[in-house]
């Protein structure tokens, strides 16, 4: 079997998109189902919505289908790569309309890194309330670590396209290329599948999701955080984001940076990768007009974690990292009133799941 | 199959009865409220949790029958009603079905082996070592479930104790406590409280390895760096200095550079008081090195544990991985503590401190190494070996295969006699 496929590691540069034709548009419309929470009153009215003629909206039959998908992926079963093959499809024209700073509705519900976590995930929508009855908002690395990364990425991209305005899915620093082949997702997808394809799909389809999201123009929701050249959110809507995630820039540090206790900028002593003060954090929600920015990207024992004088929050949704790190996990609820609330939660016991990772007895030397 | 399901042990030592390990088969008072589903789920759990931990038979170059197995797995030795219940003598112990190359019979033992379970001076409110299967004697306690999270099994063979600790990471607050004290971001999987820890009261003589005691070695902020000498740079460094040339005067100044990719040379914290005077010995002897052969014969391993001290992704650059484990049989154990990085398109670094203890000599010897070589040279390797199919990187991940290939830069043995 041609296991190898040996994709090259450096950065893609400004890739074209694969998704050729478009099956949506072919489907009559007469057909579109108006029980579907696809262009209800509050999100027509969301403000910003740049180009909401330009939803594709869903077919009879297209429904039926990804309730199909949603369906079998509940039970931690991957897709066949066909269904992938067209849920990327569904998914790029639904993505591609999403803006840079994606706008986002209260009440929502607000969650960090899940990682292929799938069950943990389960798990969430039953702490947080199924979708779509509850908004979600999820703020990147859906994949890598876990052993059920298909699963979870599969089922996160099912839900969006299925209800596009009850979910948003921002992208993480693990959704690209680059990344994946090193941290698992790559891996997980030649074993599930004997082929790369499935991995080529997603990673493809990853450069379609925004980067960041604002709440009722309060909350700014982006997975790592802030970038020096950076200074209004206005400017990163001019940011060209469908590109594999870039080793240097805005889009970089957005995905990438991390709050730190010292103030100002400050570099990474790895020589790479910017850390953000209280100063620089405060002074970005004064000129933005924002009350808190809500960001992922760092494992923390109590699910989230306040930095900057509450001006910033990191929130992580995968217990028991990694299947051994025995930390909680949190969800944020915010309500129309802008009230913040947080979930924790832990793994649920569940059969099937390998439950380690260490080895059994070995005469090692 | 050969697994067969574990009966509860009727062994009457104390705290045994209450092992967490033990789920009831009928929801009792304490599972009232958990649905079906839960219970069935939590059975599974623990019915994988104690397959786990049956003999290792995939390591068996026996390769028995399954049969012959399932008929040595039944064969249960009787405890010697003279010695006290939680102890037994050499001759049960050896005679259980582990993977031996040797007949257990041919190999007689110096002298008595007293082994206790858990160790003499336990002092948990409870005994953690999970029960084997074959023969409810012999301690395997790993590997474990999710839960519970925190384990403390032990295990006395004559004066010696091993215990070993494990707990999730460290909550924010420590982490915030030791990032102070240690002038250091704290490894972003921290397990500050695990331990491995051996000891001979009578010869004053303990050893532990910890989380804590390891980052103490590591270059922190205190601590005089070069930053172009010292330091290791991630593979894009200068890409992104480049691209950040016209910004840097945002940043206002340098940030007090430590050593991110947790590199130390750890070999243990030596324990047993102001009063100990003990002191390895340094050597080159080959004569004091650890016996490798002796290692090598299948002896039945009584007590195995291996655990994770601290991790971190280097911010997805790669890994830095701390882990000890250890493996205590009847007249002998080793515990191998390796630290492991992996820096992208960078390097490759192996740290192993190796103890060895015999038991029956008192005498330890511990054994350090440092390995390390560039990623290229590395990749090189994996592409010209066999088996270069399939994804090269797979192969950096593999701590074994790399710390075979990598050349070794320096090496220390070090023996005390006891």
């Amino acid at each position: 079997m041609e296991l190898d496929q040996d994709v090259p590691m450096e950065d893609a540069v400004e890739l074209e998109p694969t998704l050729d034709e478009d099956p949506l548009s072919t489907t009559p419309s007469a057909d579109y189902d108006s029980d579907v929470i696809f262009m209800n009153n509050d999100s027509a009215n969301q403000q910003g919505m740049a180009k909401p003629t330009s939803l594709p909206q869903l077919s009879g039959s297209n429904i039926s289908q990804l309730d199909q998908w949603i369906e079998h992926l509940s039970k931690c079963q991957p897709l066949s790569e066909e269904s992938v093959k067209s849920l990327c499809k569904m998914a790029v024209d639904v993505l591609q309309f999403e803006e840079n700073v994606q706008p986002v509705n209260v009440p929502v519900t607000i969650c960090g890194d899940v990682h292929g976590q799938f069950h943990d995930l389960m798990e969430l929508f039953k702490i947080g309330g199924p979708c779509p009855d509850t908004n979600y908002l999820f703020m990147g690395d859906y994949v890598d670590r876990g052993y059920y990364s298909v699963e979870t990425v599969s089922y996160l991209v099912c839900m969006k396209v299925r209800y596009p305005n009850r979910i948003t899915i921002l992208r993480g620093n693990h959704e690209s290329r680059q990344i994946t082949q090193v941290y698992g997702f790559y891996d997980e997808c030649l074993r599930k599948y004997g082929t790369s394809n499935v991995w080529k799909m997603f990673t493809d389809l990853f450069d379609y999701f925004p980067i960041t999201a604002l709440v009722d123009n309060k909350i700014f929701c982006l997975h790592g955080g802030l970038s020096p050249m950076i200074e209004t959110i206005d400017q990163v809507r001019e940011l060209n984001r469908i590109q594999e995630v870039p080793h240097e820039g805005p889009m970089c540090d957005l995905l990438w940076s991390d709050p730190d206790d010292r103030g100002g900028w400050g570099i990474s002593p790895r020589g790479a990768g910017f850390t953000f003060g209280q100063d620089i954090s405060e002074q970005f929600n004064h000129t933005n007009g924002l009350s808190l920015i809500a960001r992922a990207h760092q494992l923390v024992m109590e699910g989230y974690s306040w930095s900057h004088q509450e001006s910033v929050v990191t929130i992580f949704s995968a217990p028991n990292y990694c299947y051994r790190c025995g930390n909680q996990a949190a969800i944020m609820e915010v309500d129309e009133e802008h009230n913040r609330q947080f979930l924790q939660y832990d793994p649920s016991v569940r059969p099937g799941e390998p439950t380690v990772t260490r080895k059994t007895p070995d005469y090692f030397l | 199959m050969s697994q067969s399901k574990p009966t509860p042990l009727s062994q009457t030592s104390p705290g045994s009865s209450s092992s967490s390990f033990l789920i009831p088969s009928q929801p009792s008072t304490q599972t009232q409220g958990i649905n079906t589903v839960h219970i069935n789920a939590a059975r599974e759990l623990h019915a994988q949790t104690v397959r786990a931990r049956g003999p290792p038979l995939a390591h068996s170059k026996m390769g028995g029958s399954p049969q012959m197995k399932q008929q040595q797995q039944t064969k249960r030795p009787t405890v010697n009603s003279a010695s006290s219940s939680s102890s037994i003598s050499s001759s049960i112990s050896t005679s259980s079905s582990f993977p031996s190359t040797v007949s257990p019979q041919s190999q007689p033992y110096q002298r008595e082996i007293d082994i206790q379970v858990p160790a003499k001076s336990h002092t948990e409110s409870r005994c953690t070592n999970p029960q084997c299967s074959h023969c409810g004697t012999v301690i395997i306690p790993s590997p474990v479930a999710n839960y519970p999270l925190s384990e403390t099994p032990s295990i006395s063979v004559n004066d010696w104790e091993i215990y070993t600790v494990k707990n999730p990471i460290l909550s924010g607050d420590l982490i915030d406590k030791y990032t102070e004290e240690l002038a250091l971001p704290i490894p972003e999987m921290i397990f500050g409280t695990n331990k491995v820890e051996i000891r001979n009261d009578s010869k004053k003589f303990g050893i532990q390895f910890n989380a804590i005691d390891a980052l103490r070695l590591v270059k922190s902020k205190r601590d005089k760096i070069d930053i172009e000498k010292d330091l290791i740079k991630v593979s894009y460094s200068n890409e992104w200095f480049q691209t950040r040339k016209e910004r840097t005067d945002e940043v206002k100044e340098l940030p007090k550079p430590f050593d991110w990719t947790y590199s130390m040379d750890y070999k243990g914290t030596l324990i047993g008081g102001q009063q100990s005077q003990l002191q390895f010995t340094a050597t080159t002897d080959p004569a004091h090195r650890i016996p490798v052969a002796k290692l090598q014969t299948q002896d039945p391993i009584l007590f195995f544990d291996d655990m994770i001290l601290y991790e971190d992704e280097l911010a997805d650059n790669g890994i830095s991985l701390l882990s000890v484990k250890i493996r205590v049989m009847p007249q002998r154990l080793l515990l191998l503590s390796r630290f492991f990085l992996r820096v992208d398109n960078v390097l490759l670094r192996v740290r192993d401190t190796r103890v060895y203890v015999d038991f029956e000599e008192d005498v330890v010897i511990r054994e350090y190494k440092e390995q390390e070589d560039s990623y290229d040279n590395v990749l090189r390797k994996v592409r010209g070996g066999a088996g270069s199919a399939g994804d090269p990187r797979a192969k950096l991940r593999d701590q074994a295969w790399v710390s075979s290939v990598l050349p070794v830069l320096k090496e220390k043995v070090e023996f005390m006699n006891l």
